[in-house]
């Protein structure tokens, strides 16, 4: 992690300029710093500090105890990360049966126009276009300053508009091709021909029968693709400038901030790794016949 | 004894068949006296994605040759000029050619994108065949692992990974081919499961083939097809990984150009000069659209259990070669 450390207290003297200070003075600041220590004895500081609760101590650049960065950037990026998952839920599951029962006609063509780019195009290149239309057609362009809903709602929802949309349209694009895909595996299955037989309504079917028997994969889909929803947070915070935790990350890793970079790096690991354990905890909701004890032998076979 | 020889026989005779049938059905498609009109008529989104895909390809090897000026060379009388004769994509802010500095860019992007994508193949080939191949605990470690790989933010690993390590082209390569190495070893992996369980695979340990020669001779010929179709598409996605990360301004160094750090620089200029950051992007969409559609058309071949995923991007194209194939 810091097998380059010349670069941070370069940065901190020169400001962000090209300003060059004598030996003496950069040599004071790495020992203030404690950059000199033995990587491991740093490393050894950093993970102490993790684990009583500093959070890693504090930021390298401007001393600011890494506890209270987090607190305030990470309502932000879980705001962001709430709103996205709720809406590409509301949104994409109905529209992956939708495409499914329709296979092959134009509800479905529509769905797939819109997921592929939503999938492939880079999110950052979307962004840019969005802002440069809106400034462009409606001269108008999102508050500077980030705002909680508490604080100005009106400001909030402004801000936060475009990257959540962007993040939808991302999140859900993978979420509507798994469920479609999905649906018309189970659609197959006979189980759906009897319902039919019994003369269920199609709606019924869809969504008590079709649904309920496709939702292990969909939810599996949507933990992993948390991964990839964080990435896009990491890009449109910085772009947007909302000051979450990915924009944090970015900005950090920039100036070589060694124990931030760290500290934000492992939480959203952590967060990640959590989200999906209690995923993979919900299966049994889901689908009963899954029970635990013999899961794991039983995935294995079957993936 | 006799007995079994014949089988064994009678097995490889079963896998060639198995080989022969993917091959079949691509040469179905290009030979003849009209193969092309063929193809593009079985298969027209294999046609269209591979050729702009090759063309991409093209460009980047012969950037030096297409591009009209040098892509590094700051020249100040000529900023910020509109598109025209001379500038076909306009200039940029230190008066550098837009068009250069895109032919550049995209040599980058898919320089680090083919490599990262060829690295990250291999090792999650190797490591997913080797874990079917041994089941067991091994398998189980070994997916357990991959499983934590996959649930890793990849742009975070790679974040911490160019902090560490410093901006070059090489840490970028590595930093996508570690996020890619958990998806490819899962899919060689179920592959590996199904031809594992073949007869011919069964015979051929029979007679005490050696595992290494099992799994270079029998196994992997048939995992093959799936995974380079997969790996067509991972490209596009290693092509956005990659300018996401010179975005950030964590990807290749300043002044070689790169698809993304274009569109950074841009940015501050996109009032005043559009063109800087509009021709990088479509380049940049474009490449990443054909690649992963070209990755679509080549699984619908390889890999036809995956069918319902894939129904095709174009609906016409879609009903044609559903009859035909």
């Amino acid at each position: 992690m810091r097998i380059l450390p010349g670069d941070i207290v370069s940065w901190i003297l020169s400001g962000g300029g090209e300003a060059i200070h004598s030996a003496e003075v950069r040599e004071a600041l790495r020992q203030e710093l404690g950059l000199n220590d033995h990587l491991v004895v740093q490393y050894g500081r950093w993970l102490w500090r993790m684990i009583n609760g500093e959070f890693g101590g504090r930021s390298l650049v401007n001393g600011q105890p890494i506890a209270s960065i987090v607190a305030r950037q990470f309502p932000v990026t879980l705001l962001l990360v709430a709103y996205t998952v709720i809406l590409s839920i509301i949104i994409s599951i109905p529209l992956g049966v939708l495409a499914a029962s329709r296979r092959n006609q134009w509800q479905d063509f529509l769905v797939r126009l819109i997921t592929i780019p939503g999938q492939a195009l880079p999110n950052f290149w979307s962004a840019l276009l969005i802002l440069l239309g809106l400034v462009i057609i409606f001269r108008w362009s999102p508050p500077i300053v980030y705002t909680n809903p508490w604080e100005d709602l009106w400001n909030h929802f402004q801000i936060v508009l475009w990257p959540v949309l962007l993040l939808v349209w991302e999140h859900s694009s993978h979420i509507v091709r798994v469920t479609r895909a999905y649906v018309l595996v189970v659609i197959q299955e006979n189980y759906i021909l009897s319902a039919r037989a019994k003369g269920l309504s199609q709606r019924h079917i869809l969504s008590r029968h079709a649904l309920r028997n496709a939702l292990v994969p969909i939810v599996t889909m949507l933990g992993l693709q948390l991964g990839w929803l964080l990435s896009g947070t990491l890009i449109l915070e910085t772009i947007f400038g909302l000051p979450g935790l990915g924009g944090g990350l970015v900005q950090a890793a920039l100036v070589r901030d060694y124990t931030v970079v760290q500290t934000l790096a492992t939480l959203l690991v952590f967060a990640m790794l959590s989200v999906n354990l209690i995923i993979d905890l919900t299966y049994k909701i889901i689908d009963p016949r899954i029970s635990f004890a013999n899961q794991l032998t039983h995935h294995h076979n079957g993936s | 004894m006799i007995d079994t020889i014949i089988e064994v026989i009678d097995m490889s005779d079963v896998e060639n068949s198995f080989r022969m049938i993917v091959r079949l059905k691509i040469l179905h498609m290009i030979e003849g006296k009209k193969g092309l009109r063929r193809l593009a008529k079985m298969n027209p989104s294999l046609l269209l994605f591979g050729t702009i895909v090759a063309a991409i390809i093209c460009l980047a090897i012969f950037a030096d040759f297409i591009s009209p000026h040098n892509p590094i060379v700051q020249d100040i009388s000529s900023r910020l000029k509109a598109p025209s004769q001379e500038f076909l994509f306009g200039s940029d802010n230190f008066g550098r050619d837009v068009f250069s500095r895109v032919i550049h860019g995209s040599r980058s992007s898919v320089y680090i994108a083919i490599s990262s994508v060829t690295v990250g193949t291999i090792l999650g080939t190797i490591i997913g065949t080797f874990s079917a191949y041994q089941g067991g605990r091994i398998d189980l470690v070994l997916q357990r692992v991959m499983d934590t790989l996959l649930g890793f933010p990849s742009l975070v690993l790679a974040v911490v990974l160019v902090v560490s390590l410093g901006a070059s082209s090489d840490v970028v390569i590595i930093a996508i081919a570690v996020a890619l190495i958990p998806q490819v070893a899962r899919l060689s992996r179920s592959h590996s499961l199904s031809i594992k369980e073949e007869d011919f695979v069964i015979a051929a340990r029979t007679i005490g083939a050696q595992p290494l020669s099992v799994i270079f001779k029998h196994i992997l010929p048939h995992t093959f097809g799936p995974i380079v179709a997969y790996a067509a598409g991972y490209v596009s996605v290693a092509i956005v990984a990659e300018s996401a990360l010179s975005f950030l301004g964590l990807g290749v160094p300043p002044p070689y150009p790169s698809l993304g750090g274009m569109l950074q620089e841009g940015r501050l200029y996109i009032e005043v000069a559009p063109w800087i950051t509009i021709f990088p992007g479509i380049i940049l969409s474009v490449s990443a659209l054909s690649f992963a559609l070209l990755g679509d058309a080549l699984r619908d071949i390889f890999d036809p259990r995956d069918r319902f995923y894939n129904d095709s991007f174009f609906p016409w194209i879609n009903r044609s070669n559903r009859k035909k194939m």
